[in-house]
Formats: structure tokens, C-alpha cells, sequence
């Protein structure tokens, strides 16, 4: 199994020890285009990587219209330089524009964006509490896991797909694996929703895309009291009721992204069909990232 | 130009008349299947969070069709669900059900099937259902190229995402012969496609609607609804809408009383009717004043800025 570091930020600083220790360097932005590091940057940390015998993954986000040439452009000089680069899209639009303009890289990952299960959902034993067994595990899997998903995207050079940590993923890493793909799983945090209009920049009354040095670090988030509409379109704050303060609905706002913390440790995860775990800069610390490291290299 | 077309929420048979009365040129429901107990087939659970049925059964769905038709309006099947692929074991139960349902739909006589996963659309490519197919907000449509990768899987309209400028529609609209259909009425905070917040799906408990919750916030001594990007009300960008070329709005409501849903068709209808006919605007929402008890509209949008399509400065 791989380790993967993964700097989500336009500011990229990578030390030596970092290449080093790790066999796979991310970065690029799952959320926000504005996070994207300037292309001189990346082809410069694309070559080291390539003279460290290491693998360089570049992390592309959802591409609002106006941006969809530049990153194109981008993505096309990335790959001039350096053709074993593997691209992360969380945008079909952008997996599609790659395929027109013929920049398709040679390993295309499906991320967070896309992939996605229904376990995602903090209240996701609730809502499925009546459903018969087989629907409930068809419906907590992996959206993956489709045979006609995966002829569809073999066309588009898709090998790899990115998960969340979560506690019934089991089947469906395995089933995805016999399909062929590589699975690469993130460390403890949980992608939950992605917005286009970005909270974090109004909480710091930013204005996009000046605000890119807003969410370097999360905004964590505990939910106070509920908003509720009524058929006739009142609305009122309720206290939350005892179910749901046991769900302990905490999140973390990473800029337009929010997230939560896995409910499962890492040792109780089976990582047979893992190909790479990704841990991410901002949210791991590196004697964090090191102890887990170790203690999977450890059993 | 042609008339910018209404697509209403019914989820009765009274809502599908009240609907068709107040000026929707399409509807779009769901009927119940046994199939699923709490979820359904469409993009809502078989309940809201305000327990309202959100489906009828499948009689009912065939008496909406018949007067649908007869007063030319068009029905579209919400098939919307957005979790499908092989069953775990390696069959494909599930995808057999969503089909079955689809056909069920329509021997019933539907014009249309919303898609909301892409395996489901292939699915249905594969076994080849040609019926009209709107592909749902569920696809998180940012960029034309994948309006134009949709349009490749037969796709005949896309429903974009709730934040939207005008200038990104009528990018797309002037680059594909496929309609393109907008949200005007309600909206969420995240991108629909990538949201996990799930409500309106037969909850027990009461979740509200959670990116409109109050949250503690660490750090910060106030609670506040950070989450909260959600616009409502397109009203007074109509004439926008209409310039960048698409072709229908669609209103959200199956989880709400018909009176109130259905009153909120008339008043778009009213606009757009009035609109054609080269009146301003704000004329046109000065005589609704007149002609409707407007205080709750006020409140619910106007007074508290509930507005789409209306500030871009936090769009990413």
C-alpha cells in the first residue's frame, strides 16, 4: 500500500524529507479552481518528483464555465512535461474536455466530487432503517460500483477512484477492486458537501477569488438548533431533539467544502484492496501522518 | 422567442389540478413503489420532513397523465435517484426495479423520465427506453463540455445547478441545441450532486433543512447559519432568465401544501405571461400586489433577501 501527501493549496511547499517518505505528492484543489498552484510551480515539483522516482498526482476541482480553457491549457502543459502524471476529477465536464482537446492523462482518478456513497450521510442508518438488507446495502455502496459507470469511464482512461473512510465500505472496496480499479482511500476526513458559492469567503467577508488564504485551516462547525419550514412556509430555530444530539452533528467547513470526522479508527479499516491512502496537509498533522504511517507498516 | 416554460411539483391528484389551473406547462411526480420504503425513485424520500406525501399511487398517477393531457401540459417522471449501480452480490436488483418503475411509468402514458445518476442513464441507453430524458440537477452540470458528454448519452434537457450566472446559461445555451432548464423557485446551499445533508426522505428526526441550520462556530462566540447559501425567489430576475435562452424553470414543491405551491406557479405564470406581452418587471410585481394577498411572499423572500440569481460575489 502507497502513502499519498497531498497539499491542497495554491502556495506549495514540499520539502525534500516529504518526497522522501512518501511514494505519492499531491496537489491541486478538490473544491475550488482558485486554489490551484501556479503552473510554473507544478512543473517544477513535477520534475523533482520525476528525478525522485516518485508519483505526482494533480487534484482538479468542479470548473465553473469561464475557467474551463485555462485549466485545460494547464493541464495540457502538465502532462507535456510529464506523461505518467495522474489527474484527480471531481468534473465530468472537465474529464470530457479533457478527452475533446486530447489531454487526457494516462491514469485518470475519479475523486470525492463524483464518488460517493450514501454512508457519507451523518444520519444514513435513519433514513435507511426500513429498507430491505439487499437495498441497503446496494444503496450504501459505492456509486462506483456499476458496470455501466465503468465501461463508460474506460473510455476516459479512469483507473483509480478516491473514498471516504467510513465503517460498510468494505464490499464495495472489494467489488470495485475486481473491477479493475485502484482504490485510494482518505484518511479520517469525510467529504460531505461541496458548494459553489462559498461559505467560507462570506464568513471571512471575502470577496471570491480574493479570499484563497481563508481557508488554509477549517472552520469546525457544531450544529446548535434546527431550521425547520413549515407547508406554509413559516419558519422557525427548534432545539435540536436527543436523536439527533447523539448523531453529534460536527462538521468542518474547508473552504467551499464541507466535511466530517470518520466514526471509525483507522485499525478497524481492512485495507486489502487499499492501493494508496491519501493524507491531507491541511488537515493531519506530520506526527500524526508518521505515527499512522508506522503503525500500518506495523500491522 | 419562445414562451419560457413553467415545471410545477404536483404530488396529488388536487395538486396536479391546482397546478394545471395556475399555469404549469409541465409537472413533474412520482408514484409509490413497494420497492423502496423510505427512499423512492425519485430524488425525495416518500415523505418530507413536513410529512407530506410526496407520491401518489399508481391510479392516481394515471388520472394526472390523462388530465395532464387533455389540458396539453406535459408529465415528467421523477426517476431522479441518485444512488443506483450492480447489486453488491453481483446481480442488478436494484436497476431492474428503477427500470420496472420507468416502464410502469410509461405504459401510463408519461412524456418524459428526470435522470439523476449517470449509470442509470446509460442503463437506460442500454435498454433502450427512448422517451424524452431530462437529466437532473443531480449531475452537478458546471461547463458545457458536460452538457455536450450528456448530449452524447441522448439526453434531451439539463437541469444546471442553483447558483448560475446568467452569462454561464447563455454560454451553454448558445453552444447546444438541447434545452436547458434553470431553478426559479427554492434552492439549496451545496451542489445538489455532491450533498449529503439528506433531508425530505422520510425522516424521523427532524433534521430541518441541516445547511440552514444555526451552527456554533469554534472560535466564535456566535452561532449562525454559515452554511446557508440557499436563494429562493427568481421573480424579479425573469427577464434575465428569458435573454440567456432557457427554456423552462422549474419550481420546487413536492414536499409542500398544493395551495402554496400552486400559487407560486400562478405568480410565475402571471410574470411570464405579462412579460411577453413587453411589460417592465416591477410593473408586472406592483399588479400581482393588487391582485394577491403578496404579505407572504414579502416576508418568506423579498424582505429578507431570499434572492436568486441576484449576487455572484461568493461564486467560486
Amino acid at each position: 500500500m502507497k502513502f499519498e501527501y497531498r497539499v491542497l493549496d495554491n502556495s506549495i511547499d514540499i520539502t525534500k524529507k516529504q518526497i522522501e517518505d512518501f511514494d505519492i505528492i499531491s496537489i491541486g484543489s478538490e473544491g475550488c479552481v482558485h486554489k490551484i498552484a501556479e503552473l510554473k510551480k507544478a512543473i517544477t515539483l513535477s520534475r523533482e518528483l520525476e528525478i525522485a522516482g516518485k508519483e505526482f498526482s494533480f487534484i482538479t476541482p468542479k470548473v465553473p464555465q469561464k475557467y474551463m480553457q485555462p485549466l485545460l491549457t494547464y493541464i495540457s502543459k502538465l502532462i507535456n512535461e510529464n506523461e505518467n502524471i495522474s489527474i484527480v476529477f471531481n468534473d465530468l465536464g472537465l474529464l470530457e474536455g479533457c478527452k475533446h482537446n486530447k489531454v487526457l492523462p494516462n491514469k485518470a482518478i475519479i475523486g470525492r466530487g463524483i464518488s460517493r456513497t450514501f454512508e457519507e450521510c451523518l444520519w444514513y442508518e435513519h433514513i435507511l432503517r426500513d429498507e430491505t438488507d439487499i437495498n441497503k446495502r446496494t444503496i450504501i455502496q459505492n456509486n462506483m460500483y456499476d458496470t455501466n459507470k465503468s465501461e463508460f469511464f474506460s473510455c476516459y482512461n479512469v483507473k483509480g477512484i478516491e473514498c471516504n473512510m467510513l465503517k460498510n465500505q468494505e464490499e464495495s472496496h472489494r467489488n470495485l477492486s475486481k473491477m479493475g480499479y485502484e482504490l485510494n482511500l482518505h484518511y479520517r476526513y469525510i467529504t460531505t458537501a461541496f458548494s459553489r458559492a462559498c461559505q467560507t469567503a462570506r464568513y471571512f467577508k471575502s470577496s471570491v477569488p480574493n479570499c484563497t488564504d481563508k481557508c488554509r485551516k477549517g472552520i469546525e462547525l457544531n450544529m446548535k438548533n434546527v431550521w425547520t419550514r413549515d407547508i406554509t412556509l413559516s419558519t422557525e430555530e427548534i432545539d435540536m431533539d436527543m436523536e439527533l444530539k447523539k448523531l453529534n452533528p460536527r462538521f468542518i467547513l474547508m473552504g467551499n467544502v464541507l466535511m466530517r470526522k470518520t466514526d471509525i479508527a483507522f485499525e478497524q479499516i481492512n485495507y486489502n484492496n487499499i492501493h494508496s491512502i491519501i493524507l491531507d496537509a491541511r488537515l493531519v498533522s506530520s506526527d500524526e501522518m508518521y505515527t499512522f504511517r508506522e503503525g500500518i507498516r506495523n500491522g | 422567442m419562445d414562451k419560457l416554460s413553467i415545471k410545477a411539483p404536483v404530488n396529488s391528484l388536487t395538486s396536479a389540478k391546482m397546478q394545471i389551473k395556475s399555469g404549469a406547462n409541465e409537472i413533474y411526480l412520482s408514484y409509490i413503489s413497494d420497492k423502496i420504503k423510505n427512499l423512492s425513485f425519485s430524488g425525495r424520500g416518500k415523505t418530507s420532513i413536513n410529512k407530506v406525501q410526496t407520491q401518489m399511487n399508481y391510479t392516481d398517477f394515471c388520472k394526472i397523465i390523462e388530465l395532464a393531457h387533455h389540458n396539453n401540459v406535459k408529465v415528467e417522471l421523477a426517476a431522479n435517484v441518485p444512488m443506483s449501480g450492480d447489486s453488491p452480490g453481483g446481480g442488478h436488483e436494484f436497476q431492474n426495479e428503477y427500470i420496472e418503475y420507468i416502464r410502469e411509468a410509461i405504459t401510463a402514458g408519461i412524456d418524459g423520465i428526470i435522470v439523476g445518476d449517470l449509470g442509470n442513464l446509460i442503463l437506460l441507453n442500454k435498454v433502450d427506453i427512448s422517451t424524452h430524458i431530462t437529466a437532473s440537477t443531480f449531475f452537478g452540470v458546471q461547463n458545457l463540455f458536460h452538457v455536450l458528454q450528456l448530449e452524447k448519452l441522448n439526453v434531451d434537457k439539463v437541469c444546471l445547478p442553483h447558483h448560475f450566472t446568467f452569462e454561464e446559461m447563455k454560454a451553454i445555451c448558445d453552444k447546444t441545441s438541447m434545452d436547458i432548464e434553470v431553478f426559479a423557485h427554492f434552492g439549496c446551499s451545496f451542489i445538489e450532486s455532491t450533498c449529503s445533508l439528506y433531508h425530505h426522505a422520510s425522516e424521523k428526526i427532524d433534521f430541518g433543512v441541516p445547511c440552514r441550520a444555526n451552527f456554533k462556530i469554534d472560535g466564535d462566540d456566535t452561532c449562525e447559519n454559515i452554511l446557508d447559501m440557499g436563494e429562493d425567489c427568481a421573480l424579479c430576475k425573469l427577464p434575465e432568465i428569458i435573454e440567456s435562452g432557457v427554456k423552462s424553470i422549474k419550481m420546487i414543491g413536492r414536499e409542500l401544501d398544493y395551495k402554496l405551491s400552486s400559487t407560486i406557479t400562478y405568480v410565475y405564470s402571471y410574470a411570464i405571461q405579462e412579460l411577453t406581452k413587453g411589460k417592465n418587471i416591477h410593473f408586472i410585481l406592483n399588479e400581482l400586489k393588487n391582485k394577491i394577498d403578496f404579505s407572504f411572499w414579502d416576508k418568506s423572500f423579498c424582505s429578507i433577501k431570499r434572492c436568486k440569481y441576484n449576487d455572484f460575489s461568493y461564486y467560486i
